[in-house]
């Protein structure tokens, strides 16, 4: 009798093991709702706009384009900052910036021209993962947008869709500043004159500790291309200084990939954690097609997808250019 | 992972074979009769959801079910069942969450109106009503109402009784299920009416409930005695949509068929385990959904 329960109870164990095990990187934690909450249920009352209907920013609001774009299915981007009360960005780490407390990203998401989404990331308290997430759809007449606070799938009817509150950690929690298109590297290329880039933020005293030159990606065209896209678009995971997780293991991986571009790390191309990480084991020197990271970037589907979240179209431009990386090694 | 699987399965089954003392499954208990059953599919699926901001519900899922039933009397029985789901749900860029539901435990009679005997055949006709207690997790965040609608999906949308939250169920079914060894053949109509009691956490902004959700189950199963020990089963099912207790947000096809095969392995004839796999091959879970999974009976 008493061999018979432990046998019942370990078959019991085996299978919720089975059901939970510590592989399933994509399960993430769901969003607190009352954090959310937190936020305003209008686009217009998180500070963007001076008038939504103009399009007018308001004060302290800056634009900005970081040079190697994370790729969205070909969806145009606009991305805005609010620094509060132009308190400077702690730059003690070039590529960690911590943010003070106040301050407010935005990025807004339109398909064939029509305004689908903005997200709207806000630092609420002083620590490193003090940061609310939420996305605002537009409405159709696009006079405003309404938080969003479980996503929508084919948002306005295209196949462009908004991630819930809580997916927005998946990729943002991966690094300590939380922003991932605001930094030294991503903004050291001059920006259109009613934008902000490094130059500006230097000038206008917004960096406690500036750099002393603006750090440029190492390599020719399409190394320099291949390690921006990489850096955009793999490196928020795939990084070894990710933050530690308490809760289940999220888009967190185990190997030792590292697709950063680091600003004490751009002497040359060999130099970078891509070429001493992954080229030679992801990527096969000269042979595109049996490299793993080239058919990850080329594939969608369930589980064999780079990146893995919110896109389900190849970027084509990149894949070629990557193509053209991998042929040249 | 595969070899976690088979070593599961065989610890499992020998945990099975000796937590069962033998027996197996007699449709027609005796007056005082009880019989227990454990049911667990696993399986994937994207579903229709009637939100429009989340049209469909994707994921994998646990749906569980433990049943008893009790004979009253020779054609009269007592029946309960409760369903859980345990599943993951899709998020609209792609990860997941961890999300857990009840659905409606359901209670009811079966009488079985016709037990005939002719030479090695036999032919029985049962009619049942079920009510189902309205008890489905729905909240605001809509997760348990996703899991539950993927479960649906698992099961082929063969039982909206069990996973429509916010509703009271009623169900009528008959069941005719002939036999003559090594062949049996049941066939069953359901006719769930979902009478709406609450909106569910659906928002009233994106979503219109109906009063009433009526729809019509028919299913049929053949059975084929290898040995002792085994029985294979086919069977498939066809769902019809004849009123959706929430009004589709997109074009849903009000039909769907579900096939199922199975191996029935006996022990003795008062316990049985089924182990199945279910799909479907049209419809909205055409291509999309896929489960298998395990159910325990056992006569007491």
């Amino acid at each position: 009798m008493q061999a018979n329960r432990l046998r019942v109870r370990c078959a019991i164990v085996l299978v919720a093991l089975l059901g939970s095990s510590c592989g399933r990187y994509w399960v993430c934690d769901e969003v607190d709702a009352t954090q959310t909450a937190q936020l305003p249920q209008r686009l217009s009352e998180t500070g963007l706009y001076a008038d939504i209907a103009t399009g007018a920013l308001a004060p302290g609001v800056w634009a900005y384009t970081p040079q190697f774009e994370l790729w969205s299915d070909g969806a145009e981007k606009q991305r805005w900052i609010l620094l509060p009360n132009d308190r400077p960005i702690d730059t003690s780490n070039l590529d960690e910036w911590r943010f003070p407390q106040g301050t407010k990203v935005w990025k807004q998401f339109s398909v064939g021209g029509v305004r689908i989404e903005t997200r709207l990331l806000e630092k609420r308290g002083p620590g490193d993962a003090d940061w609310l997430s939420l996305a605002y759809v537009w409405s159709p007449d696009a006079k405003d947008a309404i938080a969003a606070p479980l996503g929508a799938i084919d948002a306005q009817h295209t196949d462009h869709d908004v991630p819930a509150a809580g997916e927005c950690s998946a990729c943002h929690a991966g690094r300590r500043s939380f922003i991932l298109g605001f930094s030294a590297i991503q903004l050291a290329a001059s920006a259109a004159t009613d934008e902000i880039d490094l130059d500006t933020l230097i000038h206008r005293g917004l960096l406690s500790n500036p750099p002393e030159s603006s750090p440029v990606v190492p390599g020719n065209a399409v190394e320099a291309a291949a390690l921006g896209y990489l850096h955009a678009n793999c490196s928020h995971c795939h990084n070894q200084t990710r933050p530690a997780r308490s809760g289940a293991r999220c888009f967190d991986p185990e190997k030792d990939d590292d697709f950063t571009l680091e600003v004490a790390q751009l002497d040359d191309v060999l130099s970078t954690p891509t070429y001493r990480t992954v080229v030679g084991h992801a990527v096969k020197r000269g042979n595109p097609d049996d490299s793993k990271l080239y058919k990850l970037v080329t594939s969608r589907g369930l589980f064999k997808q780079m990146p893995p979240l919110a896109t389900e179209k190849v970027d084509s431009a990149a894949v070629a250019n990557l193509r053209l990386w991998i042929e040249g090694l | 992972m595969k070899v976690k699987i088979a070593f599961s399965a065989a610890v499992l089954s020998w945990a099975a074979r000796t937590a069962f003392a033998e027996p197996a499954i007699d449709p027609a208990l005796p007056p005082g009769g009880a019989q227990i059953e454990a049911q667990a599919h696993f399986g994937v699926a994207t579903t229709p959801f009637d939100v429009t901001a989340l049209p469909e519900a994707k994921g994998q899922a646990f749906a569980l079910l433990a049943s008893g039933r009790y004979a009253l009397s020779v054609p009269l029985s007592f029946e309960l069942r409760a369903p859980l789901v345990l599943g993951s749900v899709a998020q609209p860029a792609g990860s997941y969450v961890d999300a857990a539901a009840l659905g409606n435990p359901q209670m009811g009679v079966r009488y079985r109106f016709i037990q005939r005997r002719s030479g090695e055949a036999t032919l029985g006709l049962a009619g049942a009503f079920e009510i189902g207690i309205p008890l489905a997790s729905h909240a605001e965040d809509l997760m348990p109402n996703r899991v539950l609608a993927i479960a649906d999906g698992i099961e082929g949308r063969a039982h909206p009784e069990w996973f429509t939250p916010g509703v009271l169920p009623l169900t009528p079914s008959a069941a005719l299920r002939w036999a003559s060894a090594p062949w049996s053949v049941e066939t069953e109509l359901r006719l769930p009416l979902l009478v709406r009691i609450s909106e569910a956490n659906l928002p009233s902004t994106s979503t219109d409930t109906n009063v009433l959700g009526f729809a019509a189950v028919a299913g049929a199963e053949a059975r084929y005695r290898l040995s002792r020990r085994l029985s294979l089963a086919a069977g498939a099912h066809l769902f019809f949509d004849i009123a959706p207790s929430v009004a589709h947000v997109r074009d849903v096809s009000r039909v769907q068929d579900f096939e199922r095969l199975g191996l029935h392995i006996h022990f003795g004839s008062r316990a049985a385990l089924v182990v199945d796999l279910q799909t479907a091959i049209a419809g909205e879970l055409g291509g999309s959904t896929v489960a298998g999974g395990l159910r325990a009976v056992v006569n007491l």
